[in-house]
């Protein structure tokens, strides 16, 4: 029997390649590939919850994210002949006129890392192109990033465009440099997240299916 | 130490030669000026400052450069087209040094490159930055300004790694010698205290494999960490802004984008400090430092 444990170990330091083989293994076995996905999400939890304590750093999340992505390409079609969905959709986006895409990027991996499905919208997001991408994919959760204190008013923007756009439903998260939890108060949106780990956090209370 | 495979290429950047052997040729130092919360800005979106401040630290900068040998340049930060052309023209009035054009987005570097064709200063800047996500408009736009000098910043998500980092550099090469890109430096991309550590791995690497001229924005080590002021105490931080930069020349980096030009009465002192030990290395091997190195000045 695979041992779950050494595959949480893998991605939790970034270990690739002995993700996938772990992965591999664990499917030739005939583990429950929810289970398998279940390793996963806890090592990308666990590196979030480090982050956040300061006992981790940028280099880690990527690496431990491009170990869980490789392991879930391998794992994906066991998940889908097993019924097993993600837990909530998501689109992400730079709003316009930023290029930073760090924290996005961030975000949109954690988010991943705990079994979201997110369509990543890219940098310089209009507001339309995201009601667009809303409209079109259906998310749960949508996530709006600035780094800028020049681009921040986007941010209202696109909450202004998703909300009149006839997709309230949708929860949005706001992040980026310039941004606090007043802010994300002032302009509507449903939640504030200061770093890429709090922001599976507040998904998580936000979408209470998705915990 | 510090000795590399490949031959090095030095590049003439508007008057300032980068790039070489460590120990011949001392580390460029970059200083950042108009960054945003920077207390000389008036108005950052309309490119308005205090004039009498901007040129103290202009000055400040160029007399240490001067002191200790080190060559320097400055990152010229706007936040709005308007305020690139602006602090561009200021700049270029100011000072002799050469000029990054570090816009926070490409509508603001393109102006940057507007103001440049137009005022006929194409010789006296550098691109900031090319990155692997360039899109073809913005290379496009580089060579139609004629502008020959770029930063490639290795920012590389695929492969976040020092080895990605050596990767990026040759996917993007071929499309900067399209664009008439013809002198480059390559900066490898420091996000926090860790990713420090794969930036100098990189550095080496880049000189090693490329020979091209390598430094890195090192000053985002220290605004990333967190516990440095919370943890460390209020005067951490200007002695760990000298030995980031003085460690980054130590690894034979070629130049270093130290952050907020304030910190240059802590930087220059630093990486003179360290230029000039390899300097001896360099002329145990049989090379000379060149003129006006730290070696001669410091002392």
């Amino acid at each position: 029997m695979p041992d779950l444990d050494k595959l949480f170990q893998a991605i939790r330091t970034g270990k690739n390649k002995d993700a996938v083989a772990l992965t591999k293994e664990a499917i030739d076995a005939k583990v429950p590939p929810g289970d398998v996905l279940g390793a996963m999400v806890r090592a990308m939890d666990d590196v979030g919850q480090r982050f956040q304590r300061n006992e981790a750093f940028v280099p880690e999340m990527l690496i431990a994210a491009r170990a869980m992505k490789e392991s879930m390409a391998l794992l994906e079609p066991s998940l889908v002949a097993a019924g097993i969905k993600p837990l909530a959709k998501a689109v992400i986006g730079t709003v316009q006129g930023d290029l930073h895409d760090i924290g996005k990027n961030l975000v949109a991996m954690m988010w991943k890392g705990a079994n979201f499905d997110v369509v990543d919208l890219g940098t310089n997001v209009t507001p339309q192109k995201f009601v667009d991408a809303a409209k079109q994919h259906q998310p749960q959760l949508v996530g709006l990033s600035a780094l800028l204190t020049t681009t921040m008013p986007a941010i209202k923007t696109t909450v202004d465009a998703l909300r009149s756009a006839g997709v309230s439903a949708v929860k949005i998260v706001i992040g980026g440099a310039p941004v606090t939890q007043a802010y994300a108060d002032e302009v509507g949106a449903d939640g504030y997240a200061p770093d890429a780990a709090s922001a599976v956090e507040v998904a998580r209370k936000l979408l209470p299916k998705a915990a | 130490l510090l000795q590399f495979r490949t031959q090095q290429q030095t590049f003439d950047m508007g008057g300032v030669r980068i790039g070489g052997k460590p120990g011949v040729r001392p580390a460029v130092l970059i200083g950042t000026i108009f960054y945003h919360g920077q207390k000389i800005l008036i108005d950052e979106n309309r490119g308005e400052f205090r004039q009498d401040e901007a040129e103290r630290l202009i000055r400040e900068q160029e007399e240490y450069a001067e002191k200790t040998g080190n060559p320097c340049m400055f990152d010229v930060v706007g936040a709005t087209p308007e305020a690139m052309r602006r602090n561009l023209e200021y700049m270029v009035r100011t000072t002799k040094a050469p000029l990054l054009i570090d816009g926070t987005t490409t509508d603001v570097r393109l102006a940057g490159l507007e103001y440049v064709a137009q005022a006929g200063v194409q010789n006296r800047v550098i691109y900031n930055s090319i990155q692997p996500e360039v899109a073809d408009e913005e290379l496009a736009a580089i060579h139609k300004a004629g502008v020959e000098s770029a930063l490639i910043l290795t920012y590389y998500m695929q492969d976040f790694t020092g080895t990605g980092r050596v990767h990026c550099v040759k996917e993007l090469l071929p499309r900067c010698q399209q664009a008439g890109v013809k002198k480059l430096m390559v900066d490898t991309c420091v996000l926090d205290l860790a990713s420090y550590g794969q930036a100098l791995s990189a550095m080496f690497d880049i000189k090693d494999e490329l020979g091209l001229p390598v430094g890195g924005g090192v000053h985002n080590a220290l605004a990333m960490w967190r516990g440095l002021k919370t943890k460390m105490g209020p005067h951490a931080k200007d002695p760990c802004m000298a030995a980031v930069v003085a460690a980054t020349v130590a690894v034979g980096a070629d130049f270093v984008l130290y952050g907020p030009v304030e910190d240059a009465k802590f930087v220059f002192p630093a990486a003179a400090m360290v230029d000039t030990a390899l300097s001896q290395l360099a002329m145990e091997r049989g090379d000379s430092p060149d003129d006006g190195h730290p070696r001669y000045r410091v002392g």
